[in-house]
């Protein structure tokens, strides 16, 4: 996995299963691989995973299971509120950054439209 | 621990001298056979002398590998002072060092190991030097040099005790000499790991560390406790007491140099 | 718990100062990298830890023990420079270790030879450099040691060599141990370290957690690491 440059990496790890629910390659009650199998896999500390975790089961996105592992949180409620608040997420980034550039609200959404209907003419 | 420490030592020594070995006793064997065969026409069945001559047509062929012979063999004897001179150098601040100083054992358990893997070398390469110069005598030479030699074992073995103090004496003389040479070495490399500057201190130290020794003992032979001699070895209590003290003292100055002053 | 403490920890080679008033504290169940260019004092900190140099000033302790022969047994060293003797096959520098170390564990050390790829039989002189420096990493990660003292892991071996590395490293860490790493290849390590110090011509510059450097600066390790040395 690659980390980008500002966020910190648990962070990064976090967004990364969250998308994974929201697009579905992770389904509730699905079993998160052990910490130790993460951090091999990515190269992270063992603690970094640790942290992730703990964070998942917080906010309720996972939860533990006494000497089994820690699992997905299952319900659809669940689910739509990681939904709205990764949109959210991505879409106030998004939304930053082209401000930055000095984009106004319309130009904004125009822009937004003109992706979409690229990748509907399956140009995108 | 220290049994460890020997092991490895040995080990060490073994690993870096035993093709050395293996073609020392090759070549002298072959210049056993050269001798036996082709510088002698007559006897080649025997394999050694019992009576008679010496050789008849041996010439300088028979001397040159003569000569050859015991230069092998009292290089063989010196080799484990040259060898542990450079390998206990080498410890101190060679490539290996690292994993000298890891070892998790206090210095003067170390350098007691070095010490004897040292004069177990000694042992080992003056017997096979000994030895294979006896057979090459035993071999080439007439009736007269092996009485000779038959007559000295026939004395000692009446002295069997003495025999024993005598060797102890002498492995002492040699441990003791190697203590002395090791703590100059470390003297040396407690200043500096480079050798231009360390060789001329550590030669220093060992000169001014003999000279200090022998100044005592000439002090000390004034005022001799109890007088005995080992055959020529004329000494007395208070020099054997003197010669342990200076041994203890190399050992502990070693440890503390290795211990507060050594780094890599 | 603190495994490491160093207290104003100074070292002069003759009138050089390598190393000037260092604080440096590690604990139980960290994995902490010690960042700076060549020449900044890494190598001479952790020989000072491993008690192949004697500070000229401060206090140095390990789990409670000055240096010495008895902190030499909780701490495993992986020195920057080759080591082993020649005439050494894998075999014997395996027994090497598990004479001298009473925290050898050799089914870890078989394990971590499988994983890197190694077999008993080689000899250290027929080793390339990637692979000696597997082979001195399996040694020193094969023991059960309370500090992991690795100076330079991945210097001079190829990127896959790298990820290997790294893998061994964090495979054989565990909550009982802390590892100390130095390193100037900071993209590579960044991700396995719990805490970072920068050590500048000689002193501590900069030190945090590296979740915290991230957050509170909005830069990676190394884009921090080029801001400080620049």
């Amino acid at each position: 996995m690659k980390f980008n440059e500002d966020s910190p990496i648990y962070v990064q790890i976090i967004e990364k299963i969250k998308a994974d629910i929201v697009s579905g390659k992770l389904k509730g009650g699905d079993k998160l691989p052990s910490v130790r199998e993460i951090a091999e896999t990515f190269k992270v500390n063992p603690n970094t995973v640790q942290r992730v975790y703990m964070e998942l089961e917080r906010e309720g996105v996972a939860f533990p299971q006494r000497g089994i592992g820690t699992f997905i949180a299952e319900g659809e409620e669940l689910m739509e509120k990681l939904k709205s608040t990764q949109a959210q997420k991505y879409t106030k980034r998004y939304v930053g950054e082209m401000k930055e550039l000095g984009m106004k609200n319309n130009e904004v959404l125009d822009n937004v439209k003109k992706v979409l209907e690229g990748n509907e003419n399956g140009d995108s | 621990m220290i049994g460890k420490l020997i092991y490895f030592e040995i080990m060490k020594k073994w690993r870096s001298a035993k093709y050395l070995l293996l073609g020392y006793l090759g070549i002298q064997a072959l210049n056993l056979l050269i001798t036996r065969i082709f510088l002698w026409n007559n006897k080649i069945g025997d394999a050694f002398i019992h009576s008679g001559t010496a050789p008849n047509n041996a010439g300088l062929p028979f001397i040159l590998t003569t000569i050859l012979f015991f230069i092998l063999a009292i290089f063989l004897g010196a080799f484990p002072f040259i060898e542990g001179i450079y390998r206990f150098e080498r410890d101190l601040s060679g490539r290996q060092s690292y994993l000298e100083l890891m070892i998790p054992a206090v210095s003067w358990k170390k350098v007691l190991a070095k010490l004897a893997a040292t004069l177990s070398s000694l042992i080992v390469c003056g017997t096979v030097s000994l030895f294979s110069m006896f057979m090459y005598v035993m071999a080439n030479f007439n009736a007269q040099a092996i009485e000779f030699i038959g007559d000295i074992i026939e004395a000692l073995s009446h002295d069997w005790f003495k025999v024993i103090l005598v060797v102890l004496y002498m492995l002492f003389s040699c441990a003791a000499s190697f203590m002395i040479i090791f703590f100059c070495i470390t003297i040396a490399k407690s200043f500096t790991h480079k050798n231009r500057i360390a060789v001329p201190i550590g030669i220093a130290a060992f000169l001014i560390i003999t000279g200090c020794t022998a100044a005592l003992g000439i002090q000390l032979d004034k005022i001799p406790l109890m007088k005995f001699s080992l055959w020529e070895i004329e000494t007395s209590l208070s020099r054997t007491l003197a010669d342990i003290i200076v041994f203890l003292a190399a050992i502990a100055g070693t440890n503390w140099l290795m211990e507060k002053r050594i780094e890599h | 718990m603190v495994i490491l403490k160093a207290d104003k920890i100074s070292k002069k080679y003759f009138t050089k100062p390598a190393l000037t008033d260092v604080d440096i504290s590690l604990e139980q169940g960290k994995i902490i990298g010690l960042l700076g260019p060549n020449g900044s004092g890494k190598t001479t900190f952790l020989k000072l830890i491993t008690g192949m140099v004697r500070p000229s000033a401060g206090n140095l302790t390990v789990n409670g023990f000055e240096i010495g022969y008895k902190s030499k047994e909780l701490v495993a060293f992986l020195p920057d420079s080759e080591f082993l003797y020649d005439w050494m096959t894998i075999k014997d520098a395996r027994d090497v270790y598990a004479n001298f170390f009473r925290d050898f564990n050799a089914r870890r050390f078989t394990e971590l030879l499988e994983f890197m790829k190694l077999t008993e039989d080689m000899r250290v002189k027929s080793l390339s450099k990637g692979m000696k420096e597997k082979l001195v990493l399996a040694l020193t990660l094969a023991r059960d040691a309370k500090l992991f003292v690795l100076d330079e892991p991945l210097n001079g071996v190829d990127p896959v060599a790298r990820e290997l590395i790294l893998g061994a490293i964090i495979r054989c860490f565990n909550p009982e141990s802390t590892v100390l790493v130095t390193s100037h290849l900071i993209n590579e390590i960044e991700s396995i370290l719990d805490e970072a110090y920068f050590l500048k011509e000689g002193r501590i510059v900069l030190h945090g957690g590296v979740d915290n450097l991230r957050s509170e600066n909005h830069k990676s390790l190394d884009e921090l690491y080029r801001e400080v040395f620049a």
